[in-house]
């Protein structure tokens, strides 16, 4: 009887002995080397805030995973590149990065353009690629190891046509105004081979130049045309001219101003002012721009904006987190798929990437994100938020409209 | 209540009988009990610690030669451009995970140049003597430096078509170059002049990060690899390389994989040079060195834990020895009431294991919590490096010496229990058996044996790995201590030069006991030769690591596990020693109250008693200190690295001086104790003037012939009952005393003056078991039903309470003893004492079966004190003493018992063996009054005084 404690003992440590492996029994185990998550985008130049919100959003994510044992045991590291808007820049840093034994994962470009430019490089590389910002929906087809998480730009539109149909019955005839690249373009094939409800017509498009500076061409040649409705298609910067040009024709309020992306940053009433107001647009999850309490946020993406503004602050407008939830999103998917696949063999990840299903609970946009290995978009047409510009005291604010 | 649930109440009740029984027994012993957990607790916690301490240190120290000196960089010289890169890195990457698999974690990958001069700072020439800068691509280069100014570029980021770069602190003070400024270094035509623009200044870490690979980074320029091949294209400059950096996975490669890891990297330097490929690295120096530094150092560690272990051991088997000897007269009651000796056992060892496998797990606790302590407080040994198969090679050894300890207790209460006899022999002075003449014989033989197979067999050439370092050094620290004290009979007892300091007559009886029966000492001489030679040998590693500054030759962890090893294992030698020194003298004390109980009633002043364990003390201690010391000295010079220089020595030999004082002085300090005698015999009551001068009875005895006085073969004797209680002995020599003179024939007064009772062989004379059985008091339960346990410890109860110490009053135990016998005047006592028994009445005693009451009154009766007084005073014994001392032989009787022929098989016969009944007759007939008593009474032991 007296014997027992001894013999249990002993057995313990046998126990612990025969299942603790070589390894230190305390202490975690040291991670098996470091790989690296490479970001393409723009860091220097007017647009280089956008290269360093997606550079702090991996590197947000990147934290939390390597704080909890990183991925297969490797500790993630950030890398960027700056391809400063330069296709060519783009695929000569892409090449060089997926050359890179250590990366594990592309992020960007961040542009329809840049992206075909460097696309040849990740294919032969295969190594997963995700985007974050904005491409046409068609440059992703037929990419074995590339995945997005934004939004398709047909379910965008779809979603402005049916708030149009809804709230402006009135609203027979629609036009867009675009740059003049491959997403403008394509935004106007969409418009034009798009069923459209309740009799609405399409106008046409008018595009500009990427650094043209005066809308008011494309805005005079769209009322010219009838549009009672401008789909705009741009940047900030761009999206912000239309809204001033519209507003000294006097047409505000006489014309409902549609944007995508352009429009869902800080930035647009920053740079549009006053005519920023009323302006609809379909994205991503803004909700962290609207007067919705935190407690209603989805988690996940809540989480994300607290790490992200207590990180990195805000933008100097006071308003804007330096982060996009869409960047950081990429990390976890890819994280998920690599410990999925068990490896980091491009090919694997991205078949294990091509089957997840992330809850809304999880998910950093707040909505159910599911993959196939036919449809590398993780956000679905239920994910597609509609918001639209108000003026709130001395700051704007957006209105959540759908859903 | 059903069948099963009987017999399981009865096993119930049977463990808490046994249970109960053990747990009084070492209640009668607490501070002996005390002393063996003491022992336990100090052995296994210590063992546990150092069974620890050792891999941590190991382990510790391995983590941090990795961390420091692990750097491992496969280089290729003339790689410009991302395809030659990436073929470089496949390659040279393959290689490595083949020969090394996951041992190696990636640090970096680089590509650098040759250290390129400055061509203009801010378009302006550099001062003279400007150094030069060394372009170089470093991935990963944030988690190694804290960026003081700026940030890192991303790769591509220009400005004004300028590579953006980073450099440390130091470096751009050395240079004269600041956050923003720009630069242009010297390339060779027809490259572009590359020119950079400083974007961020950091500070390293660590300058000694295997990342940086032993290069000083301070005058590095860091750039972009996008950058760098823009520098290096498309004329390479001079010493352009790339080069793939790891360190080892501190998290696989443990101390135990040292040498398997330096032998994959002298593997992996070959693959690489048929490759036209470099390794650069001191990984397997380093490793190779490492291993040799903890070989030895483990060495010493485990040396020391299996010495304390076994010295441990040892200790803790003496205490139980001395433990179970003092419960000899309980274990004879229990045989006599009717226990098996199963049962008997069984209590003994529940005791013993109780005593030892309790403490043991506490000894366990607080060696995890020592252990714990030592991480946190220690910057070198650190817990959380200790690997699964370190455990489970603590969790064997520490099982293993559970497992012994808890053996020989179970072994010691087995040995004790088997020798068990109903009635316990007394004890009595030593004497000689039949291999007088040779001494060296038996265990003294067999640890000889063993001790010269220690010290041989690691040394033999033996085809299977049976001579390592540490088995040559465990066996000549076994072999040399069990030889030493194996060899304790052949030394020569010289208690001379004591005779001044102790008295004459003590140092006669400690030269005469260790003259008689040397080997009773061997034990504590094991383990003084043990923990002296340890403590040398800790004494000497402390100085030697300590002051010689050995760590800093070695990894510090392993340093600090010597530390440890030395802090935590001499207090523990010293305590040990010190333990098992006192409970050895404490029993021998004890013993000899008993043994010199009849020379007490002859005069023998009490306090000989604590004099002659002195003595005794005093000629064991500086023999065994000198063959200890030789020992240290022999084993310290057989340590694997020499740990003593010349400059050292004396500290060394200071050291050791100081430890084997402090064992001196440890045992020292208790000897006093351990052999005071007991308050009840230190002051005797007023004892009749000795009729012959004890120092003359001593002489008599010490200096007879063994032939004439030693006529008792066979085992050292039988250990003293529980506690001999003082009083009773010291009465009871005194009853002897005042009998035997009259009772006794003159040829054994001389024997009855050395030994309180004649000694009977119980399992050997049946007669007289028969004759036991009849004229002891019968129990009055049946002897064959097992007594009602409240009896049986009721009557143990009180003899434990006689056995302690308890230091009643002589006048009260006198009183006592006079109160239960009816006081007779002094003529009629007289009268009793000398009127001639019947002669029909002492045959029938000695033959047939005599009348219980008539050999009850007869034999069993015991006189009032006064009687037995009186004898001893009025009656003439003194004459017949002298004479017996004198040789001078008045009466014919002594002088036939003691000088003729043939006087010892008379004695013998007449006492010990089965009494040739004619002798006995003439013997009763010639002194008729002496008749009962010498016939019959076999004066039961103090050790079963409880019987009576």
């Amino acid at each position: 009887v007296r014997a027992w404690p001894l013999s249990a003992g002993l057995c313990a440590a046998l126990a612990v002995a025969a299942c603790g492996g070589n390894g230190p029994l305390l202490g975690k185990p040291e991670p098996r080397g470091i790989v690296k998550v490479a970001l393409v985008d723009v860091f220097s130049g007017a647009q280089s805030s956008s290269g360093q919100y997606l550079r702090n959003s991996l590197q947000v994510a990147v934290d939390e995973l390597n704080a909890s044992g990183g991925v297969l045991g490797y500790q993630v590291e950030v890398v960027a590149a700056d391809d400063q808007l330069q296709p060519a820049k783009a695929a000569e840093l892409v090449r060089e990065q997926v050359s890179d034994k250590d990366v594990k994962l592309l992020v960007g470009p961040s542009s329809t353009d840049l992206y075909r430019a460097a696309r040849a490089s990740i294919d032969a590389a295969r190594t997963p690629n995700c985007l974050a910002a904005d491409v046409t929906d068609d440059a992703l087809s037929g990419e074995p190891t590339t995945f997005r998480t934004q939004g398709r730009d047909q379910d965008k539109v779809a979603a402005l046509l049916r708030y149009l149909a809804r709230q402006s019955p009135s609203a027979k005839k629609i036009g867009v105004v675009a740059s003049d690249d491959a997403r403008g373009h394509a935004l106007d094939n969409l418009l034009t081979n798009q069923p459209k409800a309740g009799g609405l017509a399409y106008a046409g498009a008018a595009f500009s130049a990427a650094d043209a500076t005066d809308q008011t061409p494309a805005v005079q040649q769209m009322l010219g045309a009838g549009a009672q409705a401008l789909v705009i298609s741009g940047d900030e910067r761009m999206t912000a001219q239309v809204a001033q040009v519209v507003d000294q024709l006097g047409q505000t309020g006489k014309v409902q101003l549609l944007a995508l992306d352009g429009a869902s940053d800080y930035a647009y009433p920053s740079t549009g002012g006053p005519a920023a107001v009323g302006t609809v647009f379909a994205s991503t999850i803004q909700t962290y721009l609207t007067g919705i309490p935190q407690s209603r946020w989805p988690p996940a993406y809540r989480d994300f904006e607290n790490r992200i503004t207590s990180q990195y602050g805000f933008a100097p407008n006071g308003v804007e987190m330096q982060g996009y939830p869409a960047a950081a999103d990429c990390v976890q998917q890819w994280s998920m798929a690599a410990a999925r696949a068990g490896t980091f063999s491009g090919e694997q990840v991205a078949r294990a990437w091509g089957s997840l299903d992330i809850p809304a609970s999880r998910s950093l946009l707040g909505v159910r994100e599911t993959l196939t290995l036919a449809g590398h978009d993780s956000v679905p047409a239920a994910g597609i938020f509609v918001y639209r510009w108000k003026r709130q005291g001395g700051r704007f604010q957006l209105t959540q409209l759908q859903p | 209540m059903g069948g099963p649930g009987r017999g399981l109440v009865a096993v119930w009740s049977a463990a808490l009988a046994v249970g109960g029984r053990s747990w009084r027994q070492v209640g009668r012993r607490p501070l002996w009990a005390l002393a063996l957990v003491g022992a336990t607790v100090a052995t296994v916690a210590t063992v546990a610690t150092l069974s620890l301490v050792e891999p941590m240190a190991s382990e510790s120290a391995m983590a941090d030669t990795l961390t420091r000196e692990g750097s491992l960089a496969v280089e290729q010289p003339g790689v410009a451009g991302p395809d030659a890169y990436r073929r470089f890195a496949t390659t040279a990457g393959g290689d490595v995970a083949r020969r090394l698999g996951g041992d190696l974690v990636p640090l970096t990958d680089f590509m650098r140049t040759a250290a390129l001069p400055i061509a203009t700072i801010d378009d302006a020439s550099p001062a003279r003597g400007t150094p030069a800068l060394t372009p170089i691509s470093l991935d990963h280069l944030g988690a190694h430096v804290e960026i003081l100014a700026g940030e890192l570029p991303p790769e591509g980021f220009t400005i004004g078509g300028d590579a953006a770069v980073t450099m440390s602190q130091d470096g751009a003070d050395r240079v004269g170059l600041r956050a923003s400024d720009r630069f242009c270094l010297a390339v060779p035509a027809p490259n572009q002049p590359w020119c950079a623009r400083i974007v961020a200044v950091w500070r390293p870490l660590d300058r000694h990060d295997p990342f940086w690979g032993g290069a000083d980074p301070s005058l590095q320029v860091v750039a972009n690899r996008y950058d760098f091949y823009r520098l290096v294209t498309p004329q390479p400059p001079a010493g352009l390389l790339a080069g793939l950096r790891y360190r080892p996975d501190r998290y696989l490669v443990g101390a135990g994989r040292a040498e398997a890891v330096a032998g994959k990297v002298r593997l992996l330097r070959d693959d690489l040079a048929r490759g036209q490929l470099r390794l650069v690295t001191d990984l397997d120096r380093t490793l190779d060195a490492f291993h040799q530094r903890q070989l030895a150092v483990t060495a010493s560690l485990e040396l020391v834990m299996v010495s304390i272990g076994l010295l441990g051991l040892t200790v803790a088997a003496l205490v139980a020895h001395h433990l179970l000897e003092s419960q000899a007269g309980e274990r004879a009651e229990l045989l006599r009431l009717g226990w098996p000796r199963a049962r008997i056992w069984g209590v003994g060892a529940a005791a013993l294991v109780g005593l030892t496998a309790v403490p043991a797990l506490a000894g366990l606790v607080w060696a995890a919590l020592v252990v714990s302590l030592i991480s946190a407080a220690s910057g070198g040994l650190r817990v959380q490096w200790l690997r699964a198969q370190d455990l489970a090679a603590v969790g064997v050894g520490l099982a293993v010496l559970l497992v012994a300890l808890v053996a020989v207790m179970v072994a010691l209460a087995g040995v004790a229990a088997a020798r068990t006899r109903e009635a316990e022999a007394p004890a009595a002075l030593p004497r000689r058996g039949q291999f007088d003449e040779w001494r060296f014989a038996g265990p003294a033989q067999a640890l000889a044996l063993f001790g010269v197979c220690a010290l041989l067999l690691p040394r033999l050439p033996l085809p299977w790995q049976f001579g390592s370092g540490q088995a040559q050094y465990l066996g000549t620290l076994v072999g040399v201590a069990v030889i030493g004290a194996a060899l304790l009979p052949l030394l020569p007892p010289r208690a001379g030069p004591l005779r001044r300091l102790r008295g004459e007559i003590a140092a006669t009886l400690a030269g005469w006991q260790l003259g008689q029966r040397r080997e009773q000492h061997a034990a504590v001489a094991f383990i003084v030769v043990l923990s002296t030679a340890l403590g040398g040998v800790l004494a000497v590693e402390l100085v030697a690591e300590l002051a010689s500054g050995r760590s800093a030759m070695g990894p510090e962890a392993l340093g600090r596990g010597l530390e440890v090893t030395v802090l935590a294992g001499l207090p523990t030698v010293l305590a040990l020693v010190v333990v098992g020194w006192a409970i050895h003298f404490r029993a021998t004390s004890e013993h000899r109250q008993v043994e010199y109980a009849s020379l007490f009633a002859g005069g023998l002043p009490t306090a000989s008693v604590a004099d002659s364990v002195g003595v005794e003390q005093a000629i064991v201690l500086p023999t065994y200190l000198v063959v200890g010391t030789a020992l240290a000295v022999l084993l310290v010079g057989t340590l694997p690295p020499p740990p003593v220089t010349s400059p050292l020595l004396g500290l060394a030999t200071l050291n050791v001086v100081g430890v084997l004082a402090c064992i001196v002085v440890g045992i020292l300090a208790v000897g006093p104790l351990v052999r005071r005698v007991p308050a009840a015999v230190r002051q005797p009551s007023p004892a009749p003037a000795p009729e012959v001068p004890v120092e003359q009875l001593v002489d008599a005895v010490v200096n007879a012939p063994p032939e004439e006085v030693m006529d008792v073969p066979g085992p050292p004797p039988p250990p003293p009952a529980v506690a001999p209680p003082p009083v009773e002995a010291e009465d009871r020599g005194r009853e002897a005393a005042a009998e035997e003179p009259e009772e006794r024939p003159p040829g054994e007064e001389l024997r009855d003056a050395v030994e309180p009772e004649p000694v009977q062989e119980p399992e050997e004379e049946a007669p007289e078991e028969e004759l036991q059985d009849s004229i002891e008091p019968e129990p009055a339960a049946d002897p064959e039903e097992e007594p009602p346990y409240e009896e049986l410890q009721d009557a143990v109860a009180l003899e434990g309470a006689e056995a302690v110490e308890d230091d009643l009053p002589e006048e009260e135990l006198q009183d006592a003893a006079a109160a239960e016998e009816p006081e007779l005047p002094e003529e009629e006592l007289q009268d009793a004492v000398e009127a001639e028994p019947p002669q029909e009445e002492l045959e029938d005693a000695v033959e047939a079966e005599p009348p219980q009451e008539e050999l009850q009154d007869a034999v069993e009766a015991e006189p009032p004190q006064e009687e037995l007084q009186d004898a001893v005073e009025a009656e003439p014994p003194e004459e017949e003493l002298q004479d017996a001392v004198e040789a001078e032989p008045p009466q014919e009787e002594l002088q036939d018992a003691v000088e003729e022929e043939p006087p010892r098989e008379e004695l013998q016969d007449a006492v010990e063996e089965e009494p040739p009944r004619e002798e006995l007759q003439d013997a009763v007939e010639s002194e008729p009054e002496e008749e009962p008593q010498e016939v019959v009474e076999p004066v039961p032991s103090p050790e079963a005084g409880g019987e009576r």
